[in-house]
């Protein structure tokens, strides 16, 4: 038995659609709706170490980065929220900071041990995971290593 | 040697609370292990949670629902052995359905296997999340003994939210939370007094 789906296509049938239709839209196997929005994720995961010389104030640093992933919350969030979670792992010998973001206007930070450092750092580790369930194609791997690799 | 699993959507709050809850839980002598389940191949929930000085297992590079089920068995049996702390908290990736991994658990874990599940719900974005990504909130609540109904500093847990989330997960314990300003102990105390209302309500 046919049924109507009402989804603007241009079909020289006049029954509607039906389990058979080629739109796409049917799933007749009863595929699952959570699973297609997970298979579809964005799911970026890359860690630097990275060296600077002259050293850089701790605290710049982290602004540096925070200000990355602000600039990827912003090309993913609709309404501003982000679908997902941006985080990010800085490292400075056994002083670290945690970042983020699920809301375009917080960027939440946690530390660890005695961060910031006291000195300038020379050399750092950072780790970012970026993990949406929308995926619109404005942020991959060429942008994290645009916004936080080597220059 | 209970488990507790841990899940919820992405970036709702499971590190914080865990961290917390650990906290909270060795405050009373209690001995735990984790075990951290993260989407990406780099960890940063687990740098986290190990930085409090908690023996973590990570398991990275897929999703223990599905990808990587039998490692998280296998995680926890060896945990068992070696260690048999009083508490095993499994943090499950954003990505992750609750009602799987439990089903995963009760089918292939050993029996007899003390199992709780926890489901965090971030409040902040609850409106949004649910019109956006329903089919997916709702198996990752589906099954939960108790919800975290979590960021309540930010946004108050409102009736209708409330409902909602009740309504996706029938029969757990809702219990309002904000687990970046929560106490530790108060947090294990709450999460205490939720699963005894859950065994009180003999489910």
């Amino acid at each position: 038995m046919s049924h109507m789906h009402d989804h603007g296509h241009d079909h020289a049938h006049s029954h509607g659609h039906g389990p058979d239709c080629p739109c796409g839209c049917h799933n007749p196997g009863g595929a699952d709706p959570a699973r297609q929005l997970l298979e579809g994720a964005l799911v970026l995961s890359r860690s630097w170490s990275r060296t600077s010389s002259p050293a850089i104030p701790a605290a710049e640093l982290a602004d540096r980065v925070a200000g990355g992933l602000r600039h990827i919350a912003a090309l993913l969030a609709e309404n501003g929220v982000v679908f997902g979670h941006i985080k990010a792992l800085l490292r400075c010998g056994t002083d670290s900071v945690t970042f983020s973001i699920t809301r375009l206007d917080n960027v939440d930070r946690i530390t660890v041990g005695g961060w910031p450092p006291p000195q300038p750092v020379e050399a750092w580790e950072l780790t970012v995971n970026v993990l949406s369930l929308v995926d619109n194609g404005t942020v991959d791997y060429a942008l994290l290593e645009e916004l936080f690799g080597p220059r | 040697m209970d488990i507790l699993l841990c899940g919820g959507f992405l970036g709702s709050g499971k590190t914080t609370l865990i961290n917390k809850l650990l906290r909270g839980m060795t405050a009373q002598g209690l001995t735990v292990a984790v075990v951290e389940n993260e989407a990406g191949q780099e960890g940063v929930d687990a740098a986290l949670v190990a930085a409090g000085g908690i023996r973590v297992t990570p398991l990275f590079g897929g999703c223990v629902c599905c990808q990587i089920s039998g490692e998280l068995l296998s995680a926890v049996q060896r945990i068992e052995e070696e260690l048999s702390p009083d508490w095993v908290v499994v943090e499950m990736s954003g990505l992750a359905l609750m009602d799987g991994i439990r089903d995963t658990f009760r089918r292939y874990g050993r029996p007899g296997l003390a199992l709780h599940t926890l489901s965090v719900a971030d409040m902040a974005r609850w409106p949004k999340l649910l019109r956006a990504m329903e089919p997916v909130v709702r198996r990752q609540l589906a099954g939960a003994d108790i919800v975290a109904v979590n960021k309540v500093d930010l946004v108050s847990a409102d009736p209708t939210a409330l409902d909602q989330m009740a309504a996706l997960a029938p029969g757990a314990v809702l219990v309002p939370i904000s687990a970046a300003g929560a106490e530790p102990e108060r947090v294990w105390a709450d999460l205490r007094a939720a699963l005894s209302r859950r065994e009180g309500a003999g489910v």
